[in-house]
């Protein structure tokens, strides 16, 4: 049996009179790597948002795993907020203690492993770390817990290439061993394309195109140039 | 597109196709022709997911296929080999020389050839590329 | 509530500080800030002590200083929320599956042990200078520390037991900043300001005459010289800081504005 990890049905918020999310109807499947697609301002971050409980939707339902979101599902949801940081006076151990003391289902020996793998230095403040330091950090955070659900919100702006592919292979990694459903959003697909084993393309806060990534290659090609077709507006602007 | 060396195999991936269909279709083709020798271990999941930067759950879906196919085997805790019996190989490749056969068949008889005709354009072929085979 | 979670939260917060707007990045900078605070530190001490020397320091008046520390209280609350979105780790913050008064309540006792760490040093650290004092110069007596002492608790308690409800109120206005009802922010700044400013201009009913004259060194320090009102004033404002702070959880986990 398949079900979906998140229904969405005619979701809408506004800011002001621009409408973030315009009557969003979506469905998607557990157990997947989905890729949220779109360029900014497409509505990826505030659909995230209203996974976690964060946002509440003007009108529309939304359903992860079964339940209305709030500060209780987030217990199942391990989560990558947009344009995140990291609080400066921790060092890198300090970060993974406070997920050892706070995240449900986060496993210390775990998170060290990967720190180690992604070449951590544990006693380093994150006040004095590269961005891509400090994004590998927080992944980790989000990578060693055990829950149903990982949503992680551009994971890969604005961090040098070497934490972005530090950030892939244990991607890779970890998705190998779990059985959790991913959603990724991302407004570059350069080098990350085949992770995606489902698609959402986002548009104007809705969702323009959903389903099998390896469908939508028959259908439109690579996902570089359904991006190209799909939003070439937005490119040109 | 470029090509990509993982363990013994090579692949090609092109992210404008299928890319479970890709893997699988390299996979089968590197045993069938015996690049990857029988009885050899195929390279993990993990490792080809990440050479390839491609999602594990579509490496592991072309290898249960495999295993399907009779190509290869799981041995508990070892990881995925190469099958040890050349017949499996052999009518693998012949089943899917059939395959092809049965595709190509179905061309040529849409453009209207008889068997003779189709005789003669084999021989051609044949005689152009220096009469090997 | 998890105790421990709890716990672990007020630490968490406790130990809190740093932003990266403010200090950037680099440790240099927080060696600046440093090296900023000994000198204005080092002024005040060189001032006081050079009126010290020509007799004319009224001790007591030392504790004047005093009024300030309610808007230090109010900012020190004010920030503990407001970094959560000047360092962009808000969205960790409110991730948190715990409930929101849980998270409020954390940040609040965090601030206000924040506030007695404050308090204590200052009490300790200004009574040993006057001690200092009392031994170097002659006209200082040992009776007149123990009447600074004494004065000095009178001020602090003052301090103490309204803190919870300054703390609240900082939590409450930077709430309000991340809320829905962000228009208001000015008018709300404005009441608390001024309501901060109350505190110490309710002499006549809550603290008696007698403690601002303390101040002043024409009086001999007693004990809790404030009218019986005070301790009533101060449940009253313990009981409204659990509505502030329920106020403020409501905020969180219905009328942000993200």
């Amino acid at each position: 049996m398949t079900s979906n990890i998140v229904e969405c049905h005619q979701v809408t918020k506004s800011y002001g009179k621009k409408k973030a999310l315009n009557e969003l109807t979506l469905s998607i499947p557990s157990g997947r790597i989905t890729g949220i697609l779109g360029p900014n301002g497409c509505g990826k971050s505030t659909f995230f948002r209203t996974l976690t409980g964060m946002v509440r939707p003007d009108s529309g339902r939304i359903e992860v795993a079964g339940k209305a979101p709030s500060w209780q599902t987030n217990q199942d949801i391990a989560y990558l907020p947009d344009r995140a940081r990291w609080y400066p006076n921790h060092t890198a151990r300090m970060a993974l203690e406070w997920g050892n003391s706070f995240l449900p289902g986060f496993s210390l020996e775990r998170a060290l492993q990967l720190a180690d793998y992604m070449d951590i230095d544990l006693d380093m403040r994150v006040g004095g770390m590269s961005r891509g330091q400090e994004a590998r950090i927080m992944l980790i955070l989000c990578l060693a817990r055990d829950v149903q659900m990982i949503v992680l919100d551009e994971p890969f702006t604005g961090i040098d290439v070497i934490s972005r592919e530090a950030i892939v292979a244990s991607l890779i990694d970890y998705l190998e061993e779990s059985e959790q459903s991913v959603l990724i959003s991302t407004h570059d697909i350069q080098e990350v394309e085949g992770l995606f084993d489902y698609s959402v393309m986002m548009k104007d806060g809705q969702a323009i195109w959903s389903g099998s990534t390896d469908d939508l290659r028959v259908e439109y090609g690579s996902l570089r140039d359904v991006f190209r077709k799909m939003y070439m507006k937005e490119w040109n602007k | 597109m470029e090509e990509q060396q993982v363990g013994s195999l090579h692949f090609q991936i092109d992210f404008s196709q299928p890319l479970y269909e890709q893997i699988l279709d390299q996979a089968r083709s590197a045993i069938a022709k015996g690049e990857i020798a029988l009885g050899d271990k195929m390279p993990s999941v993990r490792e080809l997911a990440q050479e390839l930067r491609i999602n594990p759950n579509t490496v592991m879906r072309a290898y249960q296929e495999l295993e399907r196919d009779g190509l290869t085997e799981k041995r508990r805790g070892q990881g995925t080999y190469v099958t040890t019996s050349p017949e499996h190989v052999a009518s693998f490749r012949t089943a899917l020389a059939a395959k092809y056969i049965d595709s190509f068949m179905e061309q040529m008889e849409s453009l209207g050839l008889s068997w003779d005709d189709i005789e003669k354009y084999i021989h051609q072929k044949q005689a152009a590329q220096g009469g090997n085979g | 509530m998890d105790s421990a979670i709890f716990r672990n939260l007020v630490r968490h917060e406790f130990k809190f500080k740093g932003s990266y707007k403010k200090s950037s990045r680099s440790q240099a900078a927080g060696k600046w800030w440093l090296a900023y605070s000994l000198l204005i530190l080092l002024m005040l001490t060189g001032t006081a002590t050079y009126y010290a020397m020509h007799n004319e320091l009224q001790i007591n008046s030392i504790w004047f200083v005093t009024m300030g520390f309610p808007y230090m209280v109010f900012f020190l609350s004010y920030g503990c929320m407001k970094r959560e979105w000047e360092n962009e780790t808000y969205g960790w913050w409110l991730t948190m599956p715990y409930p929101r008064l849980e998270l409020v309540s954390a940040k609040w006792l965090g601030s206000y042990l924040k506030v007695w760490v404050g308090i204590i040093a200052v009490f300790f650290a200004t009574s040993a200078y006057v001690l200092i004092l009392s031994m170097v110069l002659p006209f200082y007596t040992l009776e007149s520390v123990g009447s600074f002492m004494i004065t000095g608790i009178n001020w602090l308690t003052l301090v103490a037991g309204l803190s919870p409800i300054i703390i609240a109120l900082g939590l409450l206005a930077s709430a309000v900043q991340s809320s829905v009802y962000r228009p208001i922010s000015p008018i709300m700044w404005i009441v608390f300001m001024g309501g901060i400013a109350m505190i110490f201009q309710i002499p006549d009913s809550a603290i008696s005459v007698n403690m601002m004259q303390q101040g002043t060194g024409h009086l001999k320090a007693e004990w809790f010289p404030y009218s019986w009102e005070l301790p009533l004033f101060m449940l009253l404002s313990w009981i409204l800081t659990y509505a502030l702070l329920r106020l403020t959880a409501y905020l969180l986990e219905k009328k942000l504005d993200l």
